[in-house]
């Protein structure tokens, strides 16, 4: 028995491991960087906490959403249109000619109101979609096809509505700062990233590791069985839907303000895509796959799509195959398993020997 | 102003259901999610550029070519790839759209990122009232019907649809039965493949083509079949009729994504109450 | 374990769990799975439903756990009516448990995990955020695991378990369920003459304070657990009583035997 709970505790601490290492490793980023490379660093960081996001719909609940982004999106312009407004007017709105913003506009010129609206909208939008896309017997599959259908509507809509959004352009010159008055210096900035990476990687890894992220697992593995002990699996999949929704607004916001910019490519059905890809590559269902992948796949396109422009999306494309075919479920999940096996192999032996005696 | 809505909702209907039927064959018979089928539409469309285009042959032969073309590459997605795959969703849906992303690429090295024009078969008008009518339209509702009839009698009618129709209830069974179950699949995936591409050349003559419209078309026609019903082939007719009035008339009146956002979140909302879409099947 | 329940369901309160069947029928297009059924099972009693395949054995069970709705009849159970309610209210609420036909768990869980989802489904949402597992909590799986004779697999996946082993785990889930009426379909379904006799003490021993509905294939394994059987014929109730009684209704052996001699055909 105690024989077994050591090895639980070896296993786990494989992963903490490396995510600590990876947290240093992020941590002492900065020292060897240029600033080129430390933007596209800060911008990795945002797309991790994007990553995490996804991972707890899809990777704990099965619910592969295809159209995060959208969610992304709405955090990142909310913020954005706060941000830039100026004597009432957003600032890309007077470039168009408009001296008119809607009223609602006024109240996101308060910094914290526009942050915290942000958030508020991707939840309240999550549990409305949830409420009608998880009630009945709905396939998974229909949600990931809904999903997909809505990241390329909100798409459409940001381009369409000019006016509103700045149109395909999308909000250039966000200024760099959170709650403060003036922009904070790239390198402080990173810092400030890199700590609430790490606070949603806490609040992860606490939501996961308590009986709702046993619950979680088990509306992935069986949802069917689990009314049968009492459990209402509708709930839990609406409320994981809100929590990654709005993690996803956050990393949005992070985006808008660490790059000045947030536009429809962003928001669509190719960001969507991107991060279920980091996470296929990476390992899902456990929050350290998410941090792998997406580093590793964002360094790879920033790396390849400067100098191979035209065959970057090929072998993009050819690595997801690669990654579906090769290693199933991601590099930690591989990972994992062998680990796994491994005990699993010595307990059934165990078990053999005590009945034989 | 409104009858010609209704008659223009009439037309995009055809180009739907068109556009759709592969879909409804591939997801519905198949249960196969196939995020590629927007670009399949797409090398559709380049194969009757190529044919009437670049090698000047009548438009007739780039409709033959573009169904067979397609649906060789249907047939190889299936065999190579989407075979090993199913029942796992999450994967098609990965393995589909890397695909798509690969198909789009290519394209462009091919042909170029611009949009693509070819010039329409048949031109000329009918006039209905105050309503202009291109004659070309006319043909789309025409091939639309058409390649709806031929096939049900496919599906209904003949011995390969009755295995196909077989497979699909009970694949086990149907083995057990002497049905050759993987070529089966392997030729209703690429019957539904050839006919997105069949679709992809018609409707090429009158809208705007590039490498990158594909996933347009795709959920556009996901939300066709969704809405009709994904158990039977009635359905997605419904349910582009549907989209198509619903697009024409409340795009008319406002804007063209307006009309798309309100109907994707009336299928949001469909689907609450009736999982399956509009017609579904009667079961036990 | 034993503490807890001694606490929380006195000897009167226990007096009430009394399910109350009466003219349940179920029609489904037409075809009538279950027709007119009245059943009452007292308090603490075990009863087994037999029958041919297609009686509506299965049917019976999901009416009264609520993943089939009723055409028309009453399901009573502590006095409350189930009909109309859904099956996660009727298993929080009135503290029904069922193991499937053919075993239905959290393959890619742990066994222990598998366990533990079997004890929390009835707390709040907010104690399954905020309270983390306590040592009493493990000790009542490692109990429950070793009434199931699972207690070393607790850290494997229960994918890996053999057939028979997993219909102990679902057995083992429902013991830690603490449900007041519990459902077996089918429990040693697949399971060695060795396996089903193991399972049934298990149940002898560990749910007999419960009341119980069991449908069952295996007659020695019937005789084993049995106080009361009830025969399901075509949707209807056929006979009804003591095994050796119903053992010699000329009724029942004619339909077992019309069956014996039509597979023989």
């Amino acid at each position: 028995m105690n024989e077994s709970k050591k090895r639980m505790v070896r296993h786990i601490s494989i992963l903490l491991i490396i995510d600590i290492a990876v947290f240093l490793f992020l941590a002492c980023f900065p020292v060897f960087a240029n600033a080129f490379r430390l933007q596209i660093m800060a911008k990795c960081l945002c797309y991790i906490v994007f990553a995490y996001s996804l991972d707890l719909l899809w990777g704990y609940v099965g619910l592969m959403s295809m159209g995060h982004a959208v969610f992304f999106g709405i955090g990142a312009y909310i913020l954005a249109i706060g941000y830039s407004m100026q004597n009432g007017v957003p600032s890309y709105m007077t470039s168009l000619g408009y001296t008119q913003a809607p009223g609602i506009y006024y109240f996101l010129a308060n910094k914290p109101v526009a942050f915290f609206a942000a958030l508020l909208v991707c939840g309240v939008v999550a549990g409305i979609l949830g409420a009608f896309l998880f009630s009945k017997k709905v396939n998974s599959v229909f949600f990931s096809l809904i999903t997909f259908a809505l990241a390329r509507v909100f798409e459409l809509l940001i381009i369409n509505q000019q006016r509103f959004t700045g149109g395909a352009n999308g909000i250039t010159k966000i200024s760099r700062r959170l709650f403060a008055e003036v922009d904070i210096p790239q390198q402080v900035y990173y810092y400030i990233l890199l700590a609430m990476v790490i606070l949603v990687y806490l609040f992860c890894k606490w939501l996961t590791s308590s009986k709702y992220g046993l619950i979680l697992e088990a509306v992935r593995e069986n949802e069917d069985r689990m009314s049968f002990f009492g459990y209402h699996a509708t709930r839990f999949k609406i409320v994981i839907f809100i929590i990654s929704a709005v993690l996803a607004g956050l990393a949005g916001i992070m985006f808008a303000t660490s790059q000045s910019f947030i536009g429809p490519s962003n928001v669509g059905i190719a960001a969507s895509t991107a991060v279920i890809v980091w996470l296929a590559l990476g390992g899902r269902g456990n929050i350290t796959g998410a941090t792998i992948g997406t580093l590793v796949v964002c360094w790879a396109e920033s790396i390849f799509s400067e100098q191979l422009t035209d065959y970057w999306n090929i072998i993009y494309g050819v690595m997801i195959l690669v990654v579906v075919f090769l290693i199933p479920k991601g590099i930690i999940g591989q990972l994992q398993t062998a680990v796994y096996n491994r005990r699993a192999e010595r307990v059934r032996r165990e078990a053999m020997v005590e009945n034989k005696q | 102003m409104i009858l010609t809505l209704i008659i223009n909702g009439l037309m995009t209907a055809a180009s739907l259901l068109l556009l759709s039927m592969g879909m409804a064959i591939i997801f519905g018979i198949m249960n196969v999610v196939n995020l590629a089928h927007g670009e399949l539409i797409v090398i559709g469309a380049y194969v009757s550029f190529t044919m009437i285009e670049i090698l000047k042959l009548p438009f007739g032969i780039a409709v033959f070519a573009s169904f067979l073309v397609t649906a060789v590459i249907g047939g190889m997605i299936e065999k190579l790839i989407v075979k090993k795959l199913y029942g796992k969703v999450a994967e098609t849906l990965l393995v589909t759209y890397a695909l798509s992303m690969i198909f789009q690429q290519v394209i462009k090295l091919i042909y170029g990122s611009g949009y693509i024009h070819i010039s329409s078969p048949v031109n000329g008008v009918v006039k209905l009232g105050k309503t202009v009518i291109p004659i070309y339209y006319l043909c789309m509702i025409g091939v639309a019907v058409l390649v709806f009839a031929v096939t049900l009698l496919l599906f209904n009618k003949t011995r390969i649809g009755m295995q196909i129709r077989a497979v699909s209830q009970n694949r086990t069974m149907a083995g057990c039965l002497g049905v050759n179950v993987k070529l089966i699949d392997t030729l209703t995936f690429a019957y539904g493949a050839g006919l997105t591409g069949l679709a992809g050349c018609i409707i090429a003559p009158i809208n705007s083509i590039s490498p990158f419209v594909g996933s347009n078309y795709m959920v556009d026609s996901f939300m066709a079949v969704v809405l009709g019903g994904v158990d039977s082939l009635f359905g997605s007719v419904l349910g582009s009729l549907i989209m198509g009035e619903s697009n024409s008339i409340i795009g008319g009146y406002m804007d063209s994504v307006f009309a798309e956002m309100i109907v994707v979140f009336a299928v949001v909302i469909l689907i609450r109450f009736k999982p399956k879409g509009l017609i579904v099947k009667e079961r036990r | 374990m034993n503490k807890r329940m001694e606490n929380n369901v006195p000897e009167m309160k226990a007096r009430k769990n009394k399910l109350i069947v009466r003219g349940l029928s179920v029609n489904f297009n037409g075809f009538i799975a279950v027709d007119q059924v009245d059943l009452t099972v007292e308090p603490g009693e075990t009863r087994v439903i037999i029958g041919p395949n297609g009686a509506g054995k299965t049917t019976l069970l999901d009416l009264i756990t609520g993943k089939t709705k009723p055409t028309s009849g009453t399901i009573e159970f502590r006095g409350h009516q189930l009909v109309g309610k859904s099956t996660s209210e009727i298993c929080r609420k009135y503290h029904v448990g069922r193991k499937f036909q053919g075993p239905n768990v959290f393959n890619n869980l742990t066994v222990g995990q598998n366990m533990q989802l079997a004890m929390m489904g009835r707390d709040s949402q907010m104690d399954h955020l905020f309270r983390r597992k306590s040592g009493e909590d493990m000790d009542r799986i490692n109990e429950c695991l070793n009434k199931v004779r699972l207690l070393e697999y607790k850290d494997i996946m229960a994918a890996t378990l053999s057939h028979g082993q997993k219909q102990w785990l679902e057995i083992g889930m429902v013991i830690l369920q603490e449900a007041q009426l519990v459902v077996l379909d089918e429990p040693t379904a697949g399971m060695t003459a060795e396996e089903t006799f193991k399972t049934g003490e298990m149940i002898n021993k560990n749910l007999k304070d419960k009341t119980l509905l069991v449908i069952e294939h295996d007659m020695d394994f019937v005789r084993q657990i049995a106080e009361t059987v009830t025969v399901l014929h075509q949707g209807k109730i056929l006979a009804e009583g003591s095994f050796e009684e119903v053992e010699q209704d000329p009724r029942v052996i004619q339909v077992y035997l019309k069956q014996d001699t039509e597979k023989e055909e």
